[in-house]
């Protein structure tokens, strides 16, 4: 497949102080007067590198994920690669046009109306005549905002600048399309027919590809690189850039200290094919689950959730005993639930519980979180993924 | 670069008329703004100057100092407004800059456009104040020849200076300050309220040859009035030298956007 991006031992630092970062804006100024570009590779004090000796390639056909986590680089990067920012070492070659969603403005003029901003749009791209009636058609059937694309595009919603800069932006099918945390707004609907159009335009182009949501990453790439701290330190498939994305989220989640309330109340356990879950521990998909736990200080007909957390801390599931009809014993002093298979994606879990009063009005207790991660083979990228008894019939 | 130049010219109209409707839009007077502060000005000027002097009417020697008046503020005010605009050029259009790959060479070209229908307004009141005023128009080609190489001298002119000045407006907001201060001693020394010198040994000769403004106004009243124009040296001077400058800050600024955008927070 032909290469259309080479990006060889790219650089990029920034300053922590404005007032330096101001320095060396007028000194980079006052250099360019001069002659071309030299590599810094000395750090000054209160600069960093966003970005150390990146290299990468993206070929025809191929939709990467660059994925990291926030201040990884990702942004700068996709930013150098659009000539959007100077890079101070390495080189960005490009091997065809280029175009990219970088902000949900998309560089739209506010008190001109979406048809004029695509108008505008279009006459920068050269477009004349018929072409650039069509050009408005096609912008103006994709975003499908209606009347609104007649009215001024500061009166529009998140939703619908998302939508209209995506449109302007895929429409004239670039050789590189680059696209930054451009889905994360917009109804399903329109996020639908986005997967589409970037699969129809990955046919024949190269995209790259910024999201924090591993779903629509694994759904929509075919490779990806993982960022830490400004270096590529994986480039491959994009099941394995996932994995390592979760295991480093895994990583962090499991020295993060959550909110705990009134757990001497409780002192409960987790076990995985009857061994005692402890922080960090691996378990396989479809192993059977237990939990177990002392409960005699609590009040008798108290409401029970054993909560199950992502590895970014977001509620993805919970057992809750007021889905049961529980018959409490006088004086119970233990309990134990089978909470069943785990059933889920490989990656980093958290477990906890919550205990509410009966009446489920009072929070009575919560329980610091155990840690753990799932190994297997990474479907996707949904969470929780049961199985089902598929039958057939002849 | 005049290949490119070349290539942006349209795109750089659509970009200037984009900015008139914009601004047509915005403001409720439009391009009423153009006329409406050089009048003001002028008419001040009337009033001050036949106080000072005692007199009711307007007589034909003063009648060339209202038009000096008029003239000179009314293209002061364009070519310090095309100083601004083409200073804050990548600050105005940075999320238009960060949202698409384009030239900078079109955004360029319309507000050099823009200030050319700006230009087009001030000349046809400066030629209806010609005709209020019953003063006479240029009778020989060279002298409308004179005109037509001191607008152009105007524009480039100032678009150089802009151009040099945006990095640094888009670094420093000191510099948009600085250029507003000077707005005042800049037209105070040019030749806008009094007459250009002609004293070759006077200092103020030679400012006025580096004061890009003075040689313009000279040069455009001493055609009007039939006398051959003092400073032409110096304007053809300028307009060498700011074409110069303006192909050269048009090269440098392709190099310099990026740096910009950085710190303007792309």
């Amino acid at each position: 497949m032909e290469t259309l991006l080479r990006v060889e031992g790219l650089g990029k630092k920034f300053s922590r102080d404005l007032k330096a970062s101001m320095k060396a804006g007028a000194k980079s100024i006052l250099r360019s007067y001069f002659g071309s570009r030299q590599d810094v590779v000395a750090l000054k004090s209160k600069e960093f590198w966003a970005l150390r000796d990146v290299s990468c390639e993206l070929r025809r056909g191929e939709v990467m994920a660059v994925l990291g986590h926030n201040g990884a680089g990702k942004s700068t990067l996709l930013k150098c690669i659009a000539g959007k920012l100077r890079i101070d070492t390495g080189s960005v070659h490009l091997n065809g046009t280029i175009g990219h969603m970088l902000e949900m403005s998309a560089g739209f003029e506010q008190a001109l109306s979406g048809r004029e901003n695509v108008r505008l749009r279009g006459r920068l791209l050269h477009l004349k005549g018929k072409a650039i009636e069509k050009y408005i058609q096609e912008v103006a059937e994709f975003a499908d905002i209606g009347e609104f694309f007649d009215a001024p595009v500061q009166f529009y919603s998140s939703g619908m600048r998302a939508r209209l800069g995506f449109a302007v932006s895929s429409v004239m099918t670039p050789d590189i399309l680059i696209l930054d945390e451009v889905l994360a707004v917009g109804d399903l609907s329109f996020r639908v027919k986005c997967y589409e159009r970037i699969n129809e335009i990955s046919r024949n182009a190269g995209v790259l590809f910024v999201s924090h949501s591993l779903g629509q990453v694994a759904r929509m790439c075919n490779r990806g690189i993982f960022l830490e701290k400004g270096r590529v330190v994986y480039d491959g498939t994009v099941q394995e850039a996932i994995r390592i994305y979760q295991d480093k989220l895994g990583q962090g989640n499991e020295k993060v200290d959550r909110f705990v309330l009134n757990p001497e109340l409780v002192s409960m356990e987790f076990f995985v094919s009857g061994v005692k879950v402890s922080a960090g521990q691996k378990v396989g998909y479809g192993e059977p689950m237990v939990l177990k736990g002392d409960i005699s200080k609590l009040p008798r007909g108290a409401q029970m959730r054993v909560l199950l957390r992502d590895a970014g801390s977001g509620l993805i599931m919970d057992w809750n005993s007021a889905r049961n009809t529980i018959e409490w014993p006088r004086n119970p002093t233990h309990v134990c639930a089978d909470l069943g298979p785990v059933e889920l994606n490989p990656g980093a879990y958290s477990l906890s519980v919550q205990v509410m009063s009966p009446d489920g009005r009072e929070h009575l207790c919560m329980s610091s979180v155990i840690p753990f991660r799932v190994t297997g083979e990474l479907l996707y990228a949904i969470p929780v993924q049961k199985r089902a008894n598929w039958s057939f019939t002849v | 670069m005049i290949p490119l130049v070349l290539r942006h010219i349209t795109t750089g109209w659509v970009l200037a008329f984009s900015k008139v409707r914009l601004k047509t839009k915005e403001h409720a007077l439009g391009y009423g703004w153009e006329i409406l502060t050089p009048v003001i000005y002028a008419v001040c000027f009337v009033v001050v100057k036949q106080s000072l002097v005692g007199k009711t009417s307007i007589e034909h020697a003063q009648s060339w100092e209202v038009l000096r008046a008029f003239m000179g503020v009314s293209l002061f005010q364009l070519w310090f407004q095309l100083v601004q605009e083409m200073s804050e050029l990548v600050r105005r259009r940075r999320s238009l800059l960060r949202g698409m790959t384009i030239s900078e060479i079109p955004l360029i070209l319309a507000v050099i456009f823009e200030a050319c229908i700006g230009l087009a307004i001030r000349f046809c009141t400066i030629v209806l104040a010609v005709f209020f005023l019953d003063l006479s128009f240029p009778v020989s080609l060279m002298g409308w020849g004179w005109w037509v190489i001191s607008l152009c001298a105007l524009l480039i002119s100032a678009s150089a200076l802009g151009l040099v000045l945006a990095p640094w407006a888009a670094l420093y907001p000191d510099v948009g300050k600085s250029m507003r201060s000077i707005n005042m001693p800049l037209i105070l020394i040019s030749p806008v309220f009094y007459p250009a010198t002609t004293d070759v040994g006077s200092s103020l000769f030679w400012i006025n040859c580096v004061n890009p403004l003075a040689s313009i106004f000279a040069t455009m009243l001493d055609v009007l009035m039939g006398k051959p124009p003092f400073y032409s040296e110096a304007l053809v001077g300028w307009v060498v030298f700011g074409f110069l400058l303006l192909s050269w800050s048009m090269y440098q600024l392709k190099k310099q956007i990026p740096i910009l955008l950085e710190r303007m927070g792309a």
